[in-house]
């Protein structure tokens, strides 16, 4: 079988985000690592590959710096890697994204092309889900579950009142949800051999430079402070934290 | 200018608050530019919510007509898709409620009518003149951004999280033409197997809105009745400090913490947990927290936006009551 | 004339040259069975233990001729004290009368006969045979010993041997009315036995029982070395080729080396000759198991077992790996230079093997061996190697297997994940976003380096000092002393990360090394050449595994420097404080047995006032709080916990507080008083101290 997976490079979900001047997100001294649910994907591509045999194709829109992410996926056990690399790839949209990507996967003949549903950073949620309709491949949604069946797949899916059990003639495009895999811990050995693959890196062809979206402004969300205590008796405490978990924090 | 759409999933008896939510970001937009709104109406052939949705604001309701209960939301999309292109004017927006059925439905109509998407939208403003504006939360909502559609652009499809925008006020007068479109009849790629509707057990820990916490202040498994009742009205997963779990009152699979699980909530409640940094570092991440302690000193007031100093089984409940009377 | 006294040597036996052609057989098993040893510690990696060879050799001096070390153990220790004496005592003997039968010389008479030979030897004598019986006893009683048969065959021998000699000695002094006899009280006892008895019945006995006392010694002679005997040759040169690093100095690992091809110990072959040697020389005494935390909770470890199931499996496995590598080595000069390098397992792998060496070479030496669960239970406290009379290594062992565990296998408990992922991506075990580092210190005032570049002293509050809300208020209580003292110092902010220690105890050594570069690279381009620390474990990466990796730096224990400051009386209010109660002190493994540092806590809790209290294991044999070697981010499922323990022992003296010199053990015993039900108040000794300033 052979996988091919999409792979992003994150800012780590736990960076305090700085923006700079002009409301770009600032990554000078960020942690930059791979995606969680790229990770998700990657993970259960290569548990398939163990279990099935075939290869796991690692496709990446990014700079240079983002063959850190993907040496990470090939520590994971990917046997290879491709870089579609754009210096303004941050600045693309997911429209564009989606286009170079389907563009570079095509010719590959995979059988199962994997991906998270979003991202941990701009959580535009649709690459995977435009990559299915550009290459017109049946797509499993936040996936939970992919096992191969009957020569094609069958996955559980994340619905809006719980699970469906699916199955998919192959190639199929999955979108992994958290609970796909659980990635595991490359070893310095796989580490050291990840480091020996090399990675192809092919310049990335926009179909269209100009961009579908116009961010208007970026502003730094007040991070949670802490430390309020809602006074009062009980019963008037919870009645207030309820009034202000609804009209404050609009959570409920 | 182009109306305003907005997609109804018509299926439970009762619609559901969201949809009253997209209505009233829809006519905000309707009136700003002068536009109408239509509601496409699905898993509803009935169309028993048509009235409700005029009252809620829509000028015209599309009945999707379907032999299938549900629409699969591939069939949502590209019904959508075709309704787009036979439109006599595109619509200027099409929204859908956030939610797993948008996830892989809006994507693949985005793609269908080469539109821009704004996925888990929590504000939606009326820019004077121009496109709509979407409000998004990116980065673990660390980050607030404005976008909106270059120019030029026709159609923008937006997914909208619950609970984010104010919803339309009811007006029962208001009425609403109903027409009917049939759902896209092109078979499904895939074969679906079974649904396992989640509504019995409860929601994974790690993936659920709201978790419900309980720690050594329980005082015994027993403790663990409050926090169940009270997750259980709230549909939150239920999770665990390491002395609760040490002392064998609930399985290791709720724990959270840095040796158990991870958890990101919308809302995390926080009952009789002390909030060391071992508990910290698997809840740290939710967006909004509440604490119940009854001491005041406990370190988990440090991380909590809100604060009850009092006995757990005396708040917790009336927190349940009070949520009940508020719903 | 008055007659010297002495006594007829070897009386009534005829033919005794017999023994020597027998003692050389004897000396010769001994001998066979030394070198199948010796091949076994052989086949381990390569390790210089012959520095420093006059230290060696005092401490060889000490602690295994003279048993100072084994001697600390009362009852046991005393007890081998007296049969080791007395077993010297009783080889002089021999030796002198052999001297005299065989070389002529006139030994056996005088005083030294009266006063050595026969009252002392008497003495001896008696004392060896009743510690023997002790020791049988003892045995007997104690299940815990985990005796074999072994262990009775031994001191049953030995008993023998020596009541044989003294019922021989009797006989003699019954067949040769001796009129010395009152000098060997003893055989004069025995003797009475055989009043009325024949010369030729006397005889016919002495001679019978003679050989069948030469014939048991000489038996143990030649399975000296092949039994627990051995330890006699093994012990004091364990002794001598012990680790004279600083204590808890683990093996430099070049990560920067391109050819680096394996890490840590996956065989046993992996491990170190001296590793080895250890699993031979260990007797089973029993201490270190008795010392174990983690034991003693009812963990899946013992120290103990650890040594012996590592020395049963080198037993079967060194012996094909001893021809192995021979075979290599042969075919490496035959091949010449250039031969590309293998692992241990690679050679193994690539051997040609009957079927039952194959199995006994793909045993895994964690899993088959050692069992994972007691590999992670182990809190690398130390407890057990500073009981060891041997003096013998148990925790580098440990984190040699786990280095290859985690960098090779990526076989850990799963919870670590999520610590590793953290250091790495944030530099802190909790993963908390590394730019809130510095959060702390809103409201406090502390100069950042970069405010004051010349402050004499860099402040490292650690991640726990940092992150942790509890401990952070240790870290205040540090900043307002200081300042208080007149310190100069300042910190790094956010550009300070995790120092590494857990991850490298916990067998990741890619992510200290990460960690710990970083850091030295800061620390340098900062030009830092003294460091204030609050937590033992961050002393212990800074101080002594940074070296390693070229960073230097004079790092202080705040205990310390809290110490010396008061001293100086540059905390004078603390001075006038008047008594804080009665305050319980728990010693920090890391502060305490790996840094020597036990009077500096001790010394602060008395300056804020405090009435020093001591719980039953403290000072060097403190019990670990349970959060060392990394078991702080690991769960504790199996058996009691080890937190809880402790706490527990402490709560025992009745204490008004507990206090702690490091930030895991301020959790542990938090965590530990809440679960014993117990509000006794536990602080940091820097809190305890500040509180003077509070009033």
């Amino acid at each position: 079988m052979n996988i091919v997976v999409c792979v992003k490079q994150v800012i780590d979900t736990e960076a305090v985000i700085e923006l700079d001047g002009e409301g770009a997100v600032n990554l000078e001294g960020q942690t930059l690592v791979i995606d969680p649910y790229s990770e998700f994907a990657v993970e259960r591509a290569v548990q398939l590959t163990e279990e099935h045999g075939g290869t796991v194709t690692l496709v990446c829109l990014g700079d240079a710096g983002c063959a850190a992410a993907l040496r990470h996926g090939l520590a994971m056990g990917a046997s290879e890697a491709v870089l579609l690399e754009d210096d303004r790839w941050r600045e693309r949209d997911a429209v564009g994204a989606a286009a170079v990507l389907a563009d570079a996967i095509r010719p590959m003949g995979a059988d199962l092309v994997m991906g998270g549903w979003k991202s941990g950073d701009t959580a535009a949620a649709q690459v995977m889900g435009r990559v299915a309709a550009l290459l017109d491949l049946p797509l499993a949604s936040m996936a939970t579950s992919c096992e191969v069946a009957d020569g094609g797949i069958r996955v559980l899916c994340e619905v809006d009142d719980g699970v469906e059990a699916s199955d998919l003639p192959l190639p199929a495009v999955v979108a992994a949800q958290q609970g796909l895999a659980e990635p595991r811990y490359p070893s310095v050995r796989d580490v050291m051999g990840a480091r020996r693959k090399k990675i192809d890196t092919r310049p990335a062809v926009p179909a269209d430079d100009a961009s579908a979206v116009v961010v208007l402004s970026r502003e730094l969300k007040p991070a949670r402070t802490g430390g309020r205590i809602v006074e009062g008796a009980p019963a008037e405490a919870v009645a207030e934290t309820v009034r202000l978990l609804a009209e404050e924090a609009k959570v409920l | 200018m182009a109306d305003m759409w907005v997609g109804v999933n018509g299926a439970e008896e009762a619609l559901r608050q969201v949809n009253a939510e997209m209505m009233g970001a829809a006519r905000l937009l309707a009136d700003a530019a002068g536009a109408k709104v239509t509601a496409v109406l699905y898993n509803d052939a009935s169309a028993r919510h048509a009235e409700a949705l005029a009252a809620l604001g829509a000028d015209r309701v599309a009945v999707v007509e379907s032999s299938q209960d549900a629409l699969p939301p591939e069939t949502l999309g590209r019904t959508l898709a075709r309704m787009v292109a036979d439109a006599a004017e595109a619509p200027a927006v099409v929204l859908l409620a956030d939610g797993a059925e948008a996830r892989a439905a809006a994507p693949a109509l985005a793609q269908a009518i080469g539109a821009p998407l704004f996925s888990d939208v929590v504000g939606i403003e009326a820019a004077s003149g121009g496109a709509p504006v979407f409000v998004r939360e990116p980065y673990t909502a660390k980050v607030v951004e404005r976008v909106q559609a270059a120019p030029g652009t026709a159609t923008v499809v937006a997914t909208v999280r619950r609970s984010a925008l104010a919803p339309a006020e009811a007006d029962g007068s208001r009425t609403a033409e109903v027409v009917r479109v049939p759902a896209d009849a092109t078979a499904l790629a895939r074969s679906i197997a079974e649904v396992v509707r989640a509504a019995s057990d409860r929601v994974d820990l790690t993936e659920a809105d709201v978790v419900v916490s309980g720690g050594r202040g329980l005082g015994g498994p027993e403790g663990f009745a409050v926090i169940e009742a009270l997750a259980d009205a709230l549909g939150a997963a239920i999770g665990a400090s390491r002395p609760a779990v040490d002392n064998g009152w609930i399985d290791i699979q709720y724990q959270v913490g840095q040796t158990g699980k991870t958890v990101a909530p919308a809302l995390y409640i926080a009952c009789g947990i002390s909030g060391s940094i071992q508990h910290a570092a698997g809840m740290a991440a939710s967006k909004c927290v509440v604490a119940i302690n009854k001491d005041p000193e406990a370190e988990i007031f440090a991380l909590a936006d809100y604060g009850i100093v009092a006995d757990l089984f005396e708040a917790v409940p009336l927190l349940q009551a009070e949520l009940a009377r508020r719903a | 004339m008055e007659e010297v006294p002495t006594r007829e040597v070897l009386w009534n036996v005829s033919v005794h040259w017999v023994i020597y052609p027998l003692f050389v057989l004897a000396l010769g098993c001994a001998v066979y069975f030394f070198v199948r040893r010796w091949r076994l510690w052989k086949i381990g990696l390569p390790e210089d233990r012959s520095d420093h060879p006059k230290e060696r050799l005092f401490g060889m001096f000490r602690d295994a001729l003279l048993q100072v070390k084994v001697a600390e153990r009362r009852g046991p220790g005393f007890v081998h004290v007296a049969m080791y004496t007395a077993m010297i005592i009783l080889l002089i003997a021999t030796v002198t009368v052999a001297a005299q039968a065989d070389l002529g010389l006139p030994l056996v008479q005088g005083d030294f006969y009266l006063y050595f030979l026969s009252l002392a030897v008497d003495i001896a004598g008696a004392a060896f045979c009743v510690a023997m019986v002790a020791c049988i006893v003892r045995r007997l009683v104690n299940k815990s010993l985990e005796s074999k048969p072994e262990d009775f065959i031994v001191l049953g021998a030995l008993l023998t041997i020596g009541v044989t000699g003294f019922v021989l000695e009797g006989l003699r002094i019954a067949g040769t009315d001796d009129p010395w006899s009152a000098w060997s009280p003893v055989g004069d006892l025995f003797a009475g036995l055989f009043a009325g008895w024949s010369a030729e019945q006397i005889s016919a006995l002495h001679l019978g029982l003679w050989y069948f006392h030469m014939a048991l010694a000489f038996g143990l002679i030649a399975w000296w070395t092949y039994c627990k005997l051995v330890h006699v040759l093994l012990v004091p040169r364990a002794v001598y080729s012990r680790s004279l690093a600083p204590k808890g100095e683990l093996p430099f690992i070049d990560m920067e080396d391109e050819g680096l091809l394996t890490m840590g110990a996956g065989t046993l072959e992996e491990l170190t000759w001296k590793d080895l040697f250890d699993t031979q020389a260990c007797i089973r005494c029993n201490r270190c198991q008795e010392a174990c935390p983690a034991f003693a909770c009812g963990k899946p470890l013992s120290p103990k077992a650890l040594m012996q199931d590592l020395g049963a499996e080198l037993e079967q496995r060194g012996p094909i790996v001893y021809r192995l590598q021979h075979e290599a080595a042969r075919n490496g000069e035959d091949a010449g230079e250039g031969a590309e390098p293998v692992t241990a397992a690679d050679l193994v792998a690539a051997a040609d093997l009957s079927e039952a060496e194959r199995a006994v070479v793909d045993r895994t030496l964690v899993g088959d061996v050692i069992s994972p669960d007691a590999l992670w239970s182990c809190t690398t406290c130390g407890a057990c190697m500073e009981v060891c009379p041997a003096m013998l290594e148990h925790v580098p062992k440990i984190v040699k297997m786990r280095t290859y565990q985690v960098s090779m296998e990526s076989a850990f408990p799963p919870e670590a994940q999520a610590t590793f992922r953290n250091m790495e991506n944030n530099g802190n075990p909790w993963g908390l976003g590394w730019q809130t580092r510095s959060k702390w210190t809103e409201g406090l005032d502390v100069p950042t380096l970069a405010d004051n570049p010349d402050a004499e002293y860099l402040y490292w509050p650690g991640c726990s000092g940092a992150f942790d809300t509890r401990n952070r208020k240790v870290s205040a209580a540090l900043v307002r002393l200081l300042k208080e003292a007149g310190v100069s110092f300042a910190i790094l902010g956010n550009d300070e990360k995790c120092c590494g220690d857990s991850a490298r105890r916990m067998g990741n050594e890619f992510v200290y090394f990460m960690l710990a570069s970083e850091n030295i690279a800061t620390l340098d381009a900062c030009g830092v050449k003294k460091i204030i620390v609050q937590c033992p474990h961050c002393y212990q990466a800074l101080a002594r595994d940074y070296p390693q990796l070229g960073g230097h730096y004079e790092v202080v224990h705040h205990s310390v420097l809290l110490a010396q400051l008061l001293a100086e009386g540059r905390l004078p209010k603390a001075a006038e404080r008047a008594a804080a109660g009665r305050i319980c002190v728990h010693d920090s493994c890391y502060l305490g047995r790996y840094q020597d540092v036990y009077d500096e806590p001790r010394a602060v809790v008395r300056g804020a006032g405090g009435n020093v209290v001591e719980m039953e294991r403290c000072g060097s044999h403190s019990f670990c709080c349970g959060a060392g070697g990394g078991r702080m981010w690991l769960e504790e499922d199996a058996g009691e916990r080890v937190n809880v323990a402790r706490a527990a022992q402490a709560l025992a003296t009745s204490p008004d507080a507990v206090a702690t010199s490091c930030p895991f053990c301020l959790t542990m015993f938090s965590d530990g008083m809440v679960s014993e039900d117990a509000d006794v108040p536990v602080r940091d000794i820097a809190e305890i101290l500040a509180g003077a300033y509070d009033d």
